[in-house]
Formats: C-alpha cells, structure tokens, sequence
C-alpha cells in the first residue's frame, strides 16, 4: 500500500476570519485546520487521519502579526514563530517567549511555523502517530506505558492511561506568562485561560487542547503581569535542533531586592499539558534566591510523579532545570 | 401454618437492606462516571469508576458468602416449578418469580461487569496491579470491553425497569420492606402464599 | 446507528472495541418500552375488573 501520498480532501481557502469560522461551524469535525501543515501534513501523507475537508487559515491576514494591547501583547494565531523569535517587542517584555519560539524545530520550520499551530500541535507518542488504536486514537491500549514499551520521551506526572506528552515548546511560555486563548466560533468568541486551554487525559483522553469542532484559536493574548520580568527557558533534547523536548522549562520571576516576589514555572514535556509547579511557585514566593530555596522548589517539582520503564532520568533532569532557572533567571 | 405468622414479618434484615441501598449509590455512580464523559461532561471520571467498583465487588462478595450460608440464597433460588405463576397455578413464596428473574438479571449483569472490570483494571493502571496489557490480546481486550460495555447497558435498563417496579402502588410493600425491613402479613397474602413463606420457601 | 467500535489492532486487522454508545438510547428506550407496556396491560386489567 502507498504510503507517500496524501488522501483526498476539499481544501477551502478563505481569506477572511468570518468565512473560516462559518466554514468551520459548518463542517464540524469535517473540517481539519491548517496553519502552516507541518503537523498536519505527517498525519495526512502517513494516512494515519483522513479528512473529508481542509480549512486552510494562510490566507488569513487577520490572524497574523503581533500587536501591543493595554501594556500586554495580543499575537494572531497563524504568526510565524520565527517572526515572534525576532520581534522586538516580545524580546524585551516577554523574552521567555522569544526563546521558547526560538528554539522550536529548526529554523525552516520556524519560518513557515506558526504559534498557534505549535500550540495546538497533537501528541508526539510514536505509537499513537505510528497509528496504532491507542486510547488517545480511541482504541483500548496504551502501548507506551507497558514494561516493554519504548517510553523514554513520556510522561512522569499528570498520566491517566495515556502518557503522550505536550511536545509544544510555546506552549510552557505562554502558560508561565499566564497569556489567555482567543477561540472563535459560529457562536461568538471564547475566552480560555492558557492553563486550562490544555487537557488533561484523565478528563478527555482524546484530545489535546479544549478546542471543539467548529472553533478556531484566532490569538493569543499575554497580559502585562509579567512584562520586563526576569525570566528563564530552556529545553533539554537528545539534538541541538529539530527535536522534541525531553525536559523543558520556561519560568518568570519578580525579586525584590534578595527576595522572590513572585513566580512563575511551567515544564514540557513532562505531563500531557504544560506542567505548572504550583508547589515549587508556592515554595518560592517571599523565599530568598538562595540554594536552600532552589532545593525546596526542585523537590516540590516532581512530588507525585510517576517515572515509566525508561524515562526515570526526567526527574532528576527537571529538578536541574528548576534549580537552574532559579539561580541564572 | 400461615396463622402462625406474625402481623408485622420482618422480610429484610438490616444488613441486607444496606447491602441493597450501598449497591444501589455503587451502581448509580459507577454508571454516572462512566456515562456522563461519554454524552460529554467532562471530569476526572476513572479513579471514581474503579475504586466504585472495588467497592462494589467487596459488597457483592460479602453478599454472596452471606446468601450461601443463610436461608435467603436456597429462597432466591430460580427453580422450574416458580414458571407456574405464570399459568396461575402457583403463588409465589417469599420471592415472586419476577423478583427472582430481576435478581438474576442483576446478578449476571454485575458478575459480568466486575470480572471484566477488575481484569481492565491491570490495563488502566491503579495501584493494585502493576500496568501490563499484554496479557490479553487487543483483540481478547476488546471482547472484554465490549462484555463490560454490554453490562453497563443491561444496568441502565435494569435501574430504570426495577426503579419503576419499585414505585408502583401496588409493589409499595417490598419498597417499604427493603427501608424498613417490615410488611404487613395482609399486605403480604395479597400476592404471596403465607404457608410457602412459613415454610420458608 | 452503529451498534459495536471497531479499530485496528497493531497488525493492522480490524477488531472489536467495544459497544457503540448508540445503544445507549437503545437501552433507554427499551426500558421505556417494557414501562409502557406494562402501564397499558396495568390499565386494561383494571378496566376488566
């Protein structure tokens, strides 16, 4: 059987923002999204997923560009990641992001990538894009978390059957600048804090983002709380460039003086969603920037989780990077 | 014989009418956690479910020791001879035939449903078993699942079916028996035979 | 109206997974059913009497 060629589809080009969001109420879960495709591409050319239609949203200049509003930023959906990596003033207000966007795949990615497909990305697990009916694809199985499965990229905390892990490297920034989804719909505009844009499997193993047929993630707005914050990203991957995270972290801080005034960490690749380590956030909060403290919040960071057969290494590599963000921040 | 009965009969003892109603919020939130996600209200939904159904097994094993050592199992006892209420010439004991074959369908229903459950439960991941779905094959899994399906929606059918046999006026009787533990001797001889009860059938 | 899942197993070869829950409403109905029949012969016996 060919595997090389895509299936067919109705492709629809709008060109304005009212016509995709009627078209995408209208086809409903017929209707695939299509940024830049390089998500969507995988899943169409391996046959894995069919799609009787693609919407695609290029054409959209609506949803692009980065804009200042009330002191924070609102960033249109389909905006490169390369143009987010080099804007200026995502670079001096919200560097997190900047870094994170910058460290996404490789730089012909990034040049076609766009934010809201990095965020809206599916799970990487290698079974689930291998096709295989996992519970994610709706089957009875997980073939990751099995004493023989290769799961050494999964999840150590927030599993529940499945152990994919959020492979969105914006995603982690977005959250810790605690930035809010602007979803629209035939039925009006939504708006979605970005940590519970995020699904867990434990509420819905299919899906990875709260996103229902019809809607479109149209931008997304990062307030002011955290602009011109200390900041720290980083992602550990087994490559340089073009690979998924193994750890990753994108934390913001306010000191004041010695003291941590206020926190803000987020890790990939360690749960389905971005991880928010309230308890280290909470450990740190009024906490001097001292070893002690960094300890506290590294320990704090991976109470409850759960390493698989070969990805125990996730825990001490994410209490390093928490310890790391607190003392270079 | 039937003389000998008293005017108020004790027909449930307390242990097994809270057997009955423990069972009965098992159940119903066994079927509201797993139902409610799949009509699309979301919520942590599986540590509910399996730890229900832990539960729910430790009810009905504790309910079967019981029912084999005492009377009430040989009573509920579905024999040939309770098909002649249908032809109206028997009158039932102290279980109508009805009540036996809705205590069966029920039981098979919920044997099905916790074999199966507890066999899921080594592919779901809790802490009792360590997580290992090769033990069956996917296919053997889905047959599995589809039995524990199957039996999820004989309960529905059943809640509903017994739920309004409960409420009818003329069965109010058994439903104030199984909170009270009581009927009334008279209330009793309107539709079962007090000598088969005295004898204890 | 489907009345079982299917999927694939990792050989690709179609399996059961499980009832389709559009024999939720079936199992509803039916219990409506056996509800309704049961009021009407209810009902015409008390007529008879």
């Amino acid at each position: 059987m060919l595997k090389d060629m895509m299936p067919h589809f109705d492709l629809y080009q709008p060109d304005t923002l009212d016509a995709a969001v009627d078209l995408a109420g209208r086809l409903g879960t017929d209707g695939w999204l299509l940024g830049a495709g390089q998500d969507s591409y995988d899943w169409l050319k391996n046959r894995t997923k069919r799609t009787p239609a693609v919407i695609e949203l290029a054409g959209i200049d609506a949803l692009k560009g980065v804009r200042e509003v009330d002191g924070g930023l609102e960033i249109g959906a389909l905006t490169t990641l390369t143009e987010i990596e080099e804007h200026p003033v995502v670079r001096e207000r919200f560097r997190v992001l900047s870094l994170a966007a910058g460290r996404v795949a490789s730089p012909q990615i990034r040049n076609a990538g766009t934010l809201g497909g990095n965020l809206c990305q599916d799970a990487r697990c290698w079974y689930y894009r291998y096709g295989v009916d996992c519970y994610r694809a709706g089957g009875n199985m997980c073939y990751a978390d099995t004493p023989e499965g290769m799961n050494r990229e999964h999840a150590i905390l927030g599993a529940s059957r499945c152990v994919a892990v959020s492979p969105s490297d914006t995603a982690t920034a977005v959250v810790a600048l605690e930035g809010v989804m602007v979803i629209r719909s035939t039925k009006g505009e939504r708006l979605v804090p970005a940590a519970d844009f995020f699904v867990q499997p434990a509420i819905n193993i299919q899906r990875m983002t709260v996103l229902e047929p019809g809607e479109i993630l149209v931008a997304v707005r990062i307030p002011a709380k955290w602009s011109g914050a200390s900041y720290y990203f980083e992602k550990i991957a087994d490559r340089a460039a073009w690979d998924f995270a193994l750890v990753s972290i994108a934390s913001v801080f306010v000191f004041e003086g010695d003291l941590i005034k206020d926190a803000s960490m987020v890790c990939g690749a360690v749960a389905c969603v971005p991880w928010v380590l309230k308890g280290s956030q909470d450990a740190l909060r009024g906490q001097p920037r001292t070893a002690e403290t960094s300890d506290k919040a590294a320990w704090a960071a991976v109470v409850g989780a759960k390493p698989l057969h070969y990805n125990h290494f996730k825990l001490p590599l994410m209490e390093n990077l928490v310890r790391r963000a607190i003392r270079e921040a | 014989m039937s003389t000998q009965l008293p005017e108020k009969l004790v027909r449930h003892a307390g242990i097994d009418r809270a057997f009955h109603w423990l069972t009965a919020l098992v159940m119903t939130v066994l079927l509201v956690s797993s139902l409610l996600p799949i009509m699309g209200i979301r919520f942590v939904w599986l540590e509910l479910h399996w730890s229900s159904g832990v539960l729910l097994t430790v009810l009905v094993l504790l309910h079967i020791v019981r029912a084999l050592r005492g009377r009430n199992g040989r009573l509920m006892k579905l024999r040939r001879a309770d098909f002649d209420e249908l032809k109206g010439t028997l009158r039932p004991g102290k279980y109508s035939l009805q009540q036996k074959l809705i205590h069966l369908a029920w039981s098979a229903a919920i044997l099905v449903a916790i074999i199966t459950g507890v066999v899921m439960m080594v592919k779901a991941g809790t802490p009792f078993f360590t997580r290992n779905p090769y033990i069956l094959s996917y296919r053997s899994w889905g047959l599995v699942t589809l039995l524990h399906d199957l039996a999820a929606l004989a309960s529905v059918f059943l809640i509903l079916v017994h739920v309004y046999f409960g409420l009818l006026p003329e069965k109010r009787q058994y439903l104030r028996s199984m909170v009270g533990g009581t009927v009334r001797r008279e209330e009793l001889a309107a539709d079962h035979d007090l000598d088969r009860v005295a004898r204890g059938e | 109206m489907n009345i079982l899942r299917y999927g694939h197993d990792a050989y690709d070869k179609i399996v059961i997974d499980g009832i389709s829950w559009d024999m939720l409403p079936v199992a509803v109905v039916a219990a409506l059913a056996v509800i309704v029949i049961h009021q009407v012969r209810r009902a015409s016996r008390k007529r008879g009497q």
